[in-house]
């Protein structure tokens, strides 16, 4: 069982550390594995360094350097697989949106704050994986 | 008309002639006097609508007092036909009319004309003065709603962090130790919020008596609304306050005023850059605030036509109203403001330089023991208030 769910890789980025770490544990807890990062620079090292290749990602649309659209259209160019969600605290983001909408890139963005359950959910939805069947009831 | 006119005059023909000519307006009141101090003693009263006196009954210096002292009344001189012609020579004659005593039959249409224009004068400057007043407040709004955008990721990403804090906590009420762990993180976040919410309000809320006001406060106040901004664009702050002095002013008031330097320093550095915002102690310039940033600069035409209402560099986006809120208040402290600018090639920026110089605003550094509490404030900042600590590993996996 909980080999099936450990297979769930799911990459979370944001610059926020405190966010990013609890959003890691959560998935943890909940059978997926889970990395956090806190910079679009560090997920493309990670893609590039390592093996580890992710099924989800969420990333945060506010990033310090590059920011989190570019980085998801990077993502989605190098591992077209891989299911993105972008999630963002601020009115602003849309704009952001709007010039990759313009470039054709579309991309489902979330507000926060976005509650954990609401989040399981949605890594749910987007790998087909029954949350109601967690590997490692919390 | 009600209107009241007091009038200067030694010659009793003059004055009789005078109150034949109002004799049959009623309202009309007539206050005839021979000396100057009793025609300042009638204008001490407030009501007077119109000063009437003989050139000859007044020394020319004595007129030009009454007249600084009285912008608002109006002046009717009685005079001689060849007064009369020397004084329309001169342009600076600060009279309304000159009457010749043979046309004294034209004084109440002249007067009449004469305070009514007062009147409309005084209208006109009352709906100014509130004008004034409604864009000040327009522009605070305006700016409030600019800081909007930031406050809001400030206020999500920790109530993001906290209901991850608190929905771990909960899963792991076996384990003691880890769960104050996250309940005592999302404190912290929470404080957070409360800070920036506080923040705001500071901002929106003016108190109404002046204080003394410690300006590395408020540019605190508002660097910690702008952080989020500063951050995106990776603009690098630099912080020098080298100054203990307060000035006597509205914090709430200065807040806008430097605010709008901040956030206009912000707009220019689009890809990132410096923003250096120094206070410091002068000798001429008793407190001198400068606010630079290495962004595009403004073109030389502009830089001079800064603070001018309605006008602005930024097109369809400006107000034209946030550099003249600065100004307006700047200059209500007794300041002055100088300005930078290149926009050429190469290194170029805008430099604000504000230079609070009233003594009676400027208050010195009350004589403290030991030294003034300055640490927190004096080092160099850049990038996000949580980019320079490690990453947190104390959430172990459950």
């Amino acid at each position: 069982m909980s080999g099936s769910s450990r297979d769930r890789r799911i990459l979370i980025v944001d610059d926020e550390r405190v966010i990013a770490d609890t959003l890691a544990t959560i998935f943890r807890n909940a059978g997926y594995d889970a990395k956090a990062v806190y910079a679009a620079e560090q997920a493309l090292e990670l893609l590039n360094l390592s093996d580890w290749l992710p099924e989800l990602a969420i990333v945060d649309v506010r990033l310090p350097q590059m920011n989190g659209v570019d980085l998801a259209i990077r993502l989605r160019a190098m591992h077209p697989a891989c299911k993105l969600s972008l999630f963002s605290g601020q009115p602003s983001a849309a704009e952001i949106l709007e010039m990759a909408n313009a470039e054709g890139h579309f991309f489902d963005i979330l507000a926060k704050p976005v509650h954990p359950v609401e989040l399981l959910n949605l890594a749910a939805t987007m790998l087909s994986f029954d949350p109601d069947d967690p590997p490692h009831p919390a | 008309m009600k209107m009241k006119i007091v009038q200067l005059e030694t010659q009793s023909e003059r004055s009789l002639s005078a109150k034949n000519a109002f004799k049959r307006y009623v309202d009309v009141t007539l206050v005839q006097t021979a000396t100057v101090e009793a025609v300042l003693r009638e204008l001490e009263n407030g009501d007077v609508d119109l000063l009437l006196c003989s050139v000859s009954d007044i020394a020319p210096d004595e007129l030009e007092f009454l007249r600084e002292r009285n912008p608002n009344i109006p002046v009717v001189l009685v005079a001689s036909e060849q007064e009369r012609l020397r004084l329309l020579s001169d342009i600076s004659l600060a009279a309304w009319d000159v009457i010749v005593p043979e046309e004294m039959g034209r004084l109440p249409l002249s007067a009449k004309r004469a305070v009514r224009s007062q009147r409309e004068q005084r209208g006109l400057r009352d709906e100014l003065t509130q004008a004034r007043e409604l864009l000040l407040s327009c522009q605070k709004s305006i700016a409030v709603g600019r800081l909007l955008g930031s406050i809001a990721h400030e206020i999500n990403n920790p109530l993001e962090a906290i209901s991850n804090l608190l929905y771990l906590g909960q899963r792991n009420l076996s384990d003691e130790t880890e769960t104050l762990k996250c309940f005592r993180m999302a404190e912290e976040e929470l404080q957070r919020v409360g800070e920036i919410t506080k923040q705001m309000l500071h901002f929106h809320r003016d108190s109404k008596t002046e204080q003394e006001v410690l300006l590395s406060d408020v540019m605190e106040s508002i660097l910690v609304l702008y952080q989020n901004r500063l951050d995106m664009r990776g603009i690098k702050v630099i912080r020098q306050y080298r100054s203990a002095q307060r000035l006597l002013a509205h914090p709430g008031e200065l807040r806008q005023a430097f605010s709008n330097l901040i956030a206009n320093a912000i707009d220019a550095m689009p890809s990132g850059g410096q923003l250096l915002v120094r206070i410091r102690d002068g000798k001429r310039c008793r407190l001198a605030v400068t606010v630079a940033d290495t962004g595009h600069g403004i073109a030389r035409e502009a830089v001079r036509r800064l603070g001018e209402l309605l006008f602005t560099t930024k097109g369809e986006s400006g107000t034209g109203l946030g550099l003249w809120v600065t100004y307006q208040f700047i200059a209500k402290y007794g300041g002055s403001v100088q300005v930078y600018s290149s926009a050429r090639s190469g290194p170029n920026g805008t430099v604000f330089r504000i230079c609070f110089a009233d003594s009676n605003r400027v208050v010195p550094a009350a004589e403290q023991s030991g030294s003034i509490k300055m640490e927190h404030h004096s080092q160099e900042r850049s990038g996000g208030r949580r980019a320079d600590e490690e990453p947190d590993q104390t959430l172990k996996r459950a």
